[in-house]
């Protein structure tokens, strides 16, 4: 249980902090993206990252995101933004698939803050592969809280909701999430990242 | 009826959600513990664990870190008749190649470093990772410590972002970090790649490579329990060396 909270406020702890971005701006710009499904979204973005963060430390997945793996990458990208913005109500499948897509392919590109918590499930993700799955996902739900928070809100505070739902907060999640497209495929996303953090640096 | 009970359901979530995140930044904004308490540590207190020999290292290192116990393991609890398992080894070290220069040392290889040396700590690090940070005072006790016994700790600086690829930065940085061990310069991350195969590389991420150029010790992360681990090895295979 001491492990679980620990890992639940050691993903917390991060939130603020920059090399969280990689994983963050991508998932908010898709939650604005995704007006009338943004709690699938939420949910199977928080997934894919703690998925695609597990996998290659557990062994799973091995390919270097370089070359023509770029280009598709980032068309797969754009194609969840798409994905997201066109999903109705009901079609949770199509959410879901952004969501999942969306979040795998940005824990891709993430190089996270590695504190003693994540330490410890990258360090056992290969020998203990169950757990420290379950425990990277409950360390993404810790790091992408505040994605998850306004999901629910709409439900919470049906008033919030309708301001959400306006055009113009999925115009500018398309908006984001095209650029986040195209930085990724012209190889200057990390330039782009690494300038928001050395904004917040001081340096 | 039943939306209002999910409204109110949703509601509570939201405002849990929101003390949480509040709480946690106000009752540590920086939760990772601090690795002096780790390099203040006397070596006598260390605990001789291995690394990958503890049954559960994560229920084992959330009290670890919480703050150190008092009840840590002395040698003299631990004295047994039986010599302590060596610690394994792990697989073979790379080189460090197409590097942009050294700092701190007028070495110009790590295969001359770990010529000089019995063992040779690597880590790889980059001077705007707050994680690296709060281990440079346990690397730093353990420079102090082991320097005359033949240990060596060499940090690979692979930035992460382009203003951590700046020397002058990194020659700043690293004075007001107190890094006085040997820094190679991993610009391109070349190094950073080929030691961490796959998609992602971590930082930090400590190495021990011992005079055969074997890989005796693996670590990613922070975790003052991780780098009392590291202390503990590099005394293990100190003592290992010289039975």
């Amino acid at each position: 249980m001491d492990t679980l909270v620990d890992t639940f406020t050691e993903g917390i702890s991060v939130i603020t902090w920059a090399c969280t971005l990689p994983i963050a701006l991508p998932g908010l710009a898709l939650m604005l993206a995704a007006r009338r499904a943004r709690l699938t979204v939420g949910l199977l973005y928080v997934t894919g990252v703690a998925l695609m963060a597990w996998a290659p430390a557990a062994g799973y997945w091995r390919t270097d995101l370089s070359g023509l793996v770029v280009v598709i990458a980032a068309v797969l990208a754009a194609g969840t933004y798409l994905a997201a913005w066109k999903a109705p109500a009901g079609n949770w499948p199509l959410a879901a698939g952004s969501g999942f897509v969306g979040g795998a392919i940005a824990s891709w590109l993430w190089r996270p803050c590695v504190g003693p918590r994540l330490g410890d499930i990258l360090n056992e993700a290969s020998a203990d592969e169950l757990r420290t799955l379950a425990l990277m996902g409950v360390y993404a739900v810790g790091a992408l809280l505040p994605l998850l928070l306004l999901a629910v809100l709409p439900v919470a505070v049906p008033a919030v909701g309708r301001v959400l739902d306006r055009r113009h907060f999925a115009i500018a999640g398309a908006v984001l999430g095209g650029m986040y497209a195209i930085t990724l495929a012209i190889g200057l996303y990390d330039d782009l990242i690494g300038e928001l953090y050395r904004i917040s640096s001081g340096y | 009826m039943k939306s209002s009970y999910a409204r109110y359901g949703a509601l509570l979530i939201v405002l849990a959600g929101i003390a949480v995140i509040v709480w946690t930044a106000v009752a540590d904004p920086d939760t990772s513990p601090t690795l002096a308490e780790a390099a203040d540590a006397p070596s006598t207190e260390l605990s001789p664990a291995v690394p990958g020999d503890s049954g559960d290292a994560m229920e084992a290192s959330a009290a670890d870190d919480a703050a150190p116990s008092p009840t840590t393991t002395t040698p003299a609890a631990t004295t047994t008749t039986e010599p302590p398992e060596p610690v394994p080894v792990l697989g073979t070290a790379f080189t460090l190649s197409r590097l942009d220069g050294w700092l701190n040392t007028d070495a110009t290889s790590l295969e001359e470093i770990r010529e000089q040396n019995t063992l040779t700590v690597v880590q790889f690090w980059t001077f705007g990772c707050r994680n690296c940070k709060k281990t440079l005072d346990a690397l730093g006790q353990l420079h102090a410590d082991f320097r005359d016994r033949g240990v060596e700790v060499v940090g690979v600086h692979a930035p992460e972002f382009a203003y951590e690829a700046d020397v002058d930065n990194i020659i700043e940085a690293a004075a007001e970090l107190g890094v006085v061990w040997p820094i190679a310069l991993d610009t391109t991350k070349y190094n950073f790649h080929v030691w961490q195969e796959g998609p992602t590389g971590y930082w930090p991420r400590v190495y021990i490579i011992d005079s055969e150029n074997q890989i005796r010790f693996d670590r990613r992360g922070d975790g003052a329990h991780t780098y009392r681990e590291l202390y503990a090895t590099v005394e293990r295979l100190l003592a290992q060396e010289s039975a």
